[in-house]
């Protein structure tokens, strides 16, 4: 490795955010001109790593499949555990892809599976993530199925944590309307027994809509404050904002949800990711449709990316509204056509129900 | 039927679990011993507040095998309590009828550390209760105990007597257990002396945190000179913090150098003013990364290894506070002391980004003050406005590397947004100065800018851009000639976010099987928006216009891709299997074209 690539390989551990993101990309686009595999993978392993937590699917997809097929030609690169360790994440994130086919998706779980059997983990981590990526496909009967396969069998060194696990749990039956049952999974979680790096980042929301649905909307506010500050700071969790969003929605406080879809609007612009776009688009669509009769015109600063972009910044609130929805609706109608259900169409008018429109 | 039976429990094996996973090292007796006094004396001022309270520590004999006695006037034991407290593990006296949250200790186990250090124990106890007798304990490592009651009376409180075991003198060395006393117990309100033959030691020193001062100055010196003694370093600032949650005070002190946003700051911290930890980690927000602190709390609750505390409401809610005062003190600077801020935000400004990105108000004040980076140099954005009436940034250092030469060339302020915080900030400063036009562009944007061609010179580049348009295609990249500075680039290859993206997909799709190669064609299908890159001819350079005046296609499908290489490479851009080919076909045809014409 030439000094100046060390010199840029080091500097990308001490940065943060996308800056570091970028380096990593440098670092890679000059071990690859260089034909240095290791650093190319090894940067890499590191980029997917900072992408998935940023919320880059995109980025760590494309720089876990490069990673896959190098360590199936040259296995010494890398210890397989830790490769199938990256794999669960890839597994969370490629469903949120509306145009990745279903036969895709299964294909990979087939994948991962095989990759689990050859480093003697039992399936229980490809079961838990067939019960994710069923339940993200709207197969709910499918994914409990899986659930009931994957809790019943012995956790292993590739188990998710357990605070994770009750997550994906909560999610499950929130999505499914069982919410005595969600909330009752979500016990440890909302007393802090159970946490991780992620939850109740990514719970409170499922928890939320769970309270809302039981008609408990006081707790849903008590929980809302806390849940949004732990969830505005990274773009991974704009699709829980959006359902976040919902909270203050049915109570008619326009000031947070107007403050907080003005502030996240240009991570909608820049997401790869379908599925959070669609649960951000869906809420602000309810706002600005909510908003319109008391404010026919409003001025909002929209990055020139999204097609409703006007100069001056002003808007008719009700157009702003259609826009919003349609694109909902196109969101939706591509996951519905993947999927092969409505369950996207349910999911609008459930949140459009949630919020009392 | 099934018999109930206990666990039987080896008490030696208990210990060395205690020594190699929960204590941090043998050290730590000392701190269970002055522990277990604080608490037998807090325990007594519930009895009697008037009760002062003292922790006498005295080494007897030295050299071989010496032991320590460390005695407090605190409540003492009964002979049933010491049956029940000092004989059964993880049983306290501090969860009968007392509220736990008054005493240090939580678990129960802390004398047990005693054995880490030596292999016997006694304890001379005499309850503060009025017809108790004084009690002997003598608890060995092997899990035995006797207990005795003593004729004599003796003064209410508790002493116990360690003696080193073999290979553990070091630890009961006056000097050793002087440094171990100062560590853990130097700010503990009640005295503690040190008794080593006619040598009285008073081990206590005042924590700034517990002192009135005469003056700000006389403050100010004493918090820093606290920070040397406690970490060595010449702090930049000291400040007294406090948080009603947690029941929280210290000091934080301002790191005299950079930090990273991904070096956690770590604290020390006390524990009802015994000293917890030296490292604890998130008890200040994420943004203070610039800040060390030392700080006494006496409710949080601290985990069972007694080096973090668990993250509860009460640690969230005293995290808030004690941020907020750290803001509460950058925003008196602002108000005070603005050299002092102007040297701070010099090294600091990464944590005020961050946190000027979550709190609007102080965005507003501070703003103005904070470094960019831009293509003509570091300016902060407060110089930048009294110029400029608009704001230009890119989003990545990768679009501003791309621009930086030309966009200075032509003395065009562009800010880099790619690094940690500043396309954020800038976004929140749209949103907070309406009044401020601030533009995200991208190269393309750039270009367009740049001087277009009159009729004339676009019908003289006419073929050539048309040519280059059809070479480059393959490369996903089209072309186009204008006029920009500096004349001595005949190009310039600009891409954005989804061009790069797409180069990206199609390298691993080079690499990878089917289902991956599928995958990542529906993935990129849904991020793709323009993927075409570009190559911008410069007209107002020579060589390119001499370009134009070639007629031969084949030699100009060449230079063209070569021109496309080099400033790919200029760019650090890996090349494309197709694109390595130009290495070897269009050089090496350039050059035996070359030798054509000279032969």
């Amino acid at each position: 490795m030439d000094a100046e690539l060390e010199d840029l390989y080091e500097q990308s551990f001490h940065a943060c955010g996308h800056e570091r993101i970028e380096l990593l990309e440098e670092v890679i686009r000059r071990a690859d001109g260089s034909n240095d595999v290791e650093l190319g993978y090894e940067a890499r392993r590191a980029l997917i790593q900072q992408s998935n937590s940023l919320g880059y699917p995109e980025k760590a997809l494309v720089a876990f499949s490069w990673c896959l097929s190098r360590l199936d030609k040259d296995p010494e690169l890398d210890d397989w555990n830790n490769v199938i360790w990256e794999y669960k994440v890839i597994q969370e994130w490629v469903p949120v892809f509306a145009r990745v086919s279903r036969t895709q998706i299964t294909s990979m779980h087939d994948d991962m599976a095989r990759r689990l059997q050859f480093i003697g983990r039992s399936e229980r981590t490809a079961h838990y993530y067939r019960s994710w990526n069923f339940m993200r496909m709207g197969d709910y009967e499918k994914a409990y199925k899986y659930q009931t396969t994957y809790t019943s069998m012995k956790r292993d060194s590739m188990s998710d944590c357990k605070a994770c696990e009750e997550d994906r749990q909560v999610e499950l039956l929130s999505r499914m309307h069982r919410d005595e049952e969600a909330l009752k999974i979500a016990g440890p979680i909302l007393s802090g027994r159970s946490s991780c790096g992620e939850v109740p980042e990514f719970t409170n929301a499922h928890i939320c809509k769970s309270f809302m649905r039981l008609k408990k909307t006081g707790e849903a506010e008590k929980l809302f404050p806390e849940a949004y500050d732990s969830v505005k700071g990274e773009m991974k969790y704009l699709g829980t904002i959006g359902d976040l969003m919902l909270v203050p929605l049915c109570q008619r406080d326009f000031d947070t949800a107007f403050r907080i879809a003005k502030r996240h609007l240009s991570w909608a612009a820049e997401t790869a990711a379908d599925e959070l776009r669609f649960r951000f688009y869906c809420s602000c669509g309810i706002l600005f449709e909510l908003l319109a009769d008391d404010k026919p015109k409003i001025k909002l600063r929209v990055p020139q990316e999204l097609s409703c972009y006007t100069e001056d910044g002003s808007y008719v609130t009700s157009e702003l509204a259609d826009w919003f929805q349609s694109e909902t609706q196109q969101l939706a109608g591509l996951f519905n056509q993947r999927n092969g259900n409505d369950c996207y169409t349910d999911i609008i008018a459930d949140n459009r129900k949630l919020a009392g429109v | 039927m099934a018999r109930e039976q206990n666990f039987q429990v080896n008490l030696g094996g208990v210990i060395r679990l205690l020594s190699d996973h929960l204590y941090s090292g043998p050290e730590v007796y000392v701190r269970e011993l002055l522990q277990n006094a604080v608490d037998a004396i807090t325990a007594r001022q519930q009895l009697d507040a008037s009760h002062e309270g003292t922790i006498r520590v005295e080494i007897i004999g030295d050299g071989n095998r010496p032991t320590i006695m460390v005695e407090d006037d605190g409540v003492g034991l009964t002979e049933e309590e010491v049956h029940q407290f000092l004989a059964t593990i993880g049983q306290s006296s501090k969860s009968g009828s007392f509220s736990r949250k008054d005493f240090i200790g939580q678990f129960g186990i802390g004398l047990l550390s005693g054995f880490v250090v030596s292999d016997e124990i006694s304890v001379i106890t005499q309850s503060i209760q009025d017809k108790a007798v004084a009690v002997e304990w003598k608890g060995r490592a092997d899990g035995t105990y006797s207990v005795r009651q003593l004729e004599s009376k003796f003064s209410v409180g508790t002493r116990v007597y360690l003696r080193a075991k073999p290979g553990k003198e070091e630890f009961f060395s006056k000097q050793r257990v002087r440094e171990l006393l100062e560590y853990f117990g130097h700010h503990l309100p009640h005295r503690i002396v040190l008794d080593v033959g006619e040598e009285k030691i008073t081990i206590n020193k005042v924590a700034p945190w517990q002192q009135d001062f005469a003056s700000e100055a006389e403050r100010h010196e004493t918090c820093l000179q606290y920070g040397r003694d406690v970490f060595g370093v010449e702090f930049l600032d000291a400040i007294l913090i406090q948080s009603k949650a947690g029941d929280v005070s210290g000091v934080a002190f301002v790191l005299p150098f950079a930090a990273s946003p991904v070096s956690k700051q770590s604290h020390r911290v006390y524990l009802k003013n015994m000293l917890l930890a030296e490292s604890v980690e998130g008890l200040l927000p994420d943004w203070a990364f610039f800040i060390r602190c030392v700080v006494n709390a006496n409710d949080l609750r601290p985990n069972a290894a007694r080096d973090s505390f668990y993250e509860d409401d009460t640690l969230r809610t005293t995290r808030k506070e004690l941020g907020l005062a750290l803001r509460n003190y950058l925003v008196g600077l602002a108000e005070l002391d603005r050299s002092r801020l102007d040297h701070l935000i010099n090294l600091h400004y990464m944590p005020i980004k961050a946190l000027a990105i979550e709190d609007d108000e102080f965005l507003r004040l501070f703003v103005d003050w904070l470094p960019f980076r831009t293509t003509l140099g570091s300016v902060t954005l407060g110089e930048h406005c009294q110029s400029n009436s608009i704001i230009r940034y890119v989003r990545s250092v990768d679009q501003f590397r791309q621009i930086s030469s030309v966009a200075s060339a032509q003395n065009l302020v562009v800010f880099n947004g790619g690094y940690a915080y500043d396309t954020e900030l800038l976004e929140r400063v749209a949103e907070e100065f309406p009044n401020r036009k601030i533009e995200c562009i991208d190269s393309a944007d750039l270009v367009a800018n740049f001087q277009e061609l009159s009729l004339d010179e676009s019908q003289e580049m006419f073929d050539l851009i048309k040519l280059a348009d059809l070479v480059l295609q393959k490369y996903k990249c089209g072309a186009e000639s204008r006029k920009f500075e500096p004349v001595d680039l005949p190009t310039l290859y600009t891409t954005n976010e989804s061009a790069t993206f797409m180069r990206s997909v199609d390298q691993s799709k080079e690499e990878s099987d089917e289902l991956w190669s599928g995958i990542l064609d529906n993935v990129a299908q849904g991020a793709r928006r323009n993927a075409y890159s570009q190559l911008v001819l410069n007209y107002n350079n020579a060589l390119v216009r001499k370009l134009a005046t070639i007629e031969d296609r084949d030699l100009l499908s060449r230079i063209i891709e070569i021109l496309y290489l080099q400033s790919l490479l200029l760019g650090h851009f890996p090349l494309a299997n197709g694109e390595q080919r130009i290495l070897g076909g269009g050089l090496l045809g350039l050059i035996e074209l070359f030798l054509k014409d000279r032969g």
